[in-house]
């Protein structure tokens, strides 16, 4: 052991001391002792906090704070709930435009007479009406039906 | 800490609330988008208008089939359409009962037990039941599409009528002869009984069929003729130019010349079906039905034709 420890360590009172005593640690001490930190003090043993002032009406006042915020999202999403389906029912209850269906004469193609106009028209209806009496695409075949062997005991020809 | 918790809150609140807008907008755009769509669309379902074959003085004067006119249909029309629907469902019923007589005829052949043919027995009364429910379905479209074609001679017509009506009074009583047999050899004196009429049903059914065939194409040639000859009075009505004039008249007879062969092999295949005195009896086969639509096609082809040249002649 040096002799500048052996100073430290009869410089430095025991911790206990120095908890009871903190008036007796100056600064001229401290930085005198270059073994020892500015402030050091043994590991727990900080000082106190000192007690903080607690409204005694601070649960209540969180629990009425969160009461009302609840209220308040409930009533939002209630009447926007309430708004929409007004808004639904509007929309389905109003009465749909009525488009004005007004009979606009068909241009007639260039270089034809309104009497060309209707004879093509004519021919064009004879045309659907003959598309329609194609015979191979008449639709009531002869039913897919056994009309010879549904019998239990073949019948005596 | 307090700052943290307060943020923690401000999120519980604010998520659900943006959840909230959203889908409340999006439940407004779906309704407005709904709406729209259900104000634009516009269907038109009209399975039998081809079927409706009209006489040439209405097809004048007929509206043309569109959006904005549409066609009512006709109480015949709706009864066919539910004549339809019905012979579908029996048809699949039918085919049910088809399967189930084969197992248990099967089943009967292989066990050779009283069980088995007691089954048997049952499964061929019901396919017996449902075959005679097709048929009484189909021959009623028969009718109704008859009805409803015209081009067919109408003497002609309400006989084929008379012999489709007497053809659905026999199955009926077939029909009555099935439900009554419960043993075996009832259900041979059905088939014996179905036997009997299974010829007529096929005629009067193959009958029909040629003569829908044959009218419908019969009323587009009696239009075409009709539409011919407005075309020929417009055209001497209007054409100035003597060339032309002269073009489109040797147009026109070419035109005629070829409505003078459909009408005669139209009368020709008409002949075909019209019993003549000393002569055999007209038959009606689904050959013989094969044959007819044969010739027929080649009508349908010639009026096409027709209609295309009398398109050329309107043009100017």
């Amino acid at each position: 052991m040096t002799e500048n420890n052996k100073a430290a360590s009869t410089a430095k009172p025991p911790a206990k001391d120095r908890a009871s005593h903190p008036a007796e640690v100056n600064e001229t001490d401290v930085l005198s002792n270059q073994t020892t930190f500015f402030e050091q003090e043994v590991m727990g043993e900080s000082p106190a906090e000192l007690p903080v002032d607690i409204d005694p009406n601070f649960a209540e006042k969180e629990i009425a704070r969160k009461k009302r915020k609840r209220i308040l999202i409930l009533a939002g999403t209630g009447s926007i709930a309430g708004l929409l389906l007004v808004v639904a029912l509007l929309v389905l209850i109003m009465p749909e435009a009525q488009q004005r269906l007004t009979a606009t004469p068909s241009p007639i193609p260039f270089g034809q007479t309104p009497t060309e106009t209707a004879l093509s028209r004519r021919l064009d209806e004879v045309e659907a009406d003959l598309r329609a009496a194609d015979p191979v695409k008449l639709d009531a075949p002869f039913p897919p039906v056994n009309m010879t062997t549904l019998y239990l005991d073949a019948p005596p020809r | 800490m307090q700052s943290a918790d307060r943020l923690n809150t401000s999120k519980t609140v604010h998520v659900p609330l943006i959840l909230l807008v959203l889908a409340s907008v999006s439940f407004l755009i779906a309704i407005f988008t709904a709406r729209s769509a259900s104000a634009q669309t516009v269907t038109i379902v009209d399975d039998e208008a081809p079927l409706l074959a009209t006489s040439s003085a209405q097809a004048s004067t007929l509206p043309s089939a569109s959006p904005t006119n549409l066609p009512s249909p006709s109480p015949e029309n709706r009864e066919l359409t539910n004549l339809r629907e019905k012979y579908r469902t029996d048809l699949s019923i039918y085919r049910t009962d088809e399967r189930d007589y084969q197992v248990a005829k099967e089943q009967y052949n292989k066990l050779q037990t009283l069980a088995s043919l007691e089954v048997a027995v049952q499964a061929t009364r019901k396919v017996l039941i449902s075959r005679t429910t097709v048929l009484q379905d189909y021959l009623g479209i028969l009718k109704l599409m008859l009805n409803e074609t015209s081009g067919i001679d109408v003497g002609e017509k309400t006989q084929l009528l008379q012999e489709l009506d007497a053809a659905q009074a026999r199955l009926k009583v077939h029909q009555q002869l099935v439900e009554q047999a419960i043993d075996r050899n009832l259900i041979l004196n059905s088939v014996k009984d179905f036997n009997t009429i299974s010829q007529d049903l096929t005629t009067v059914s193959y009958k029909s069929l040629s003569y829908l065939s044959y009218g419908r194409l019969q009323t587009v040639y009696d239009k075409t003729l009709v539409v011919r000859n407005e075309v020929a009075a417009q055209l001497e009505e209007r054409e100035k130019n003597g060339l032309a004039l002269g073009e489109k008249r040797r147009a026109l007879d070419e035109i005629d010349r070829n409505l003078a062969a459909t009408r005669d092999t139209l009368n020709k295949i008409h002949t075909g079906f019209v019993p003549v005195q000393g002569m055999q009896q007209p038959r009606f086969t689904s050959e013989s039905f094969g044959q007819t639509v044969a010739t027929l096609s080649q009508v349908y082809a010639d009026l096409l034709r027709n209609l295309t040249f009398l398109r050329e002649v309107i043009k100017p």
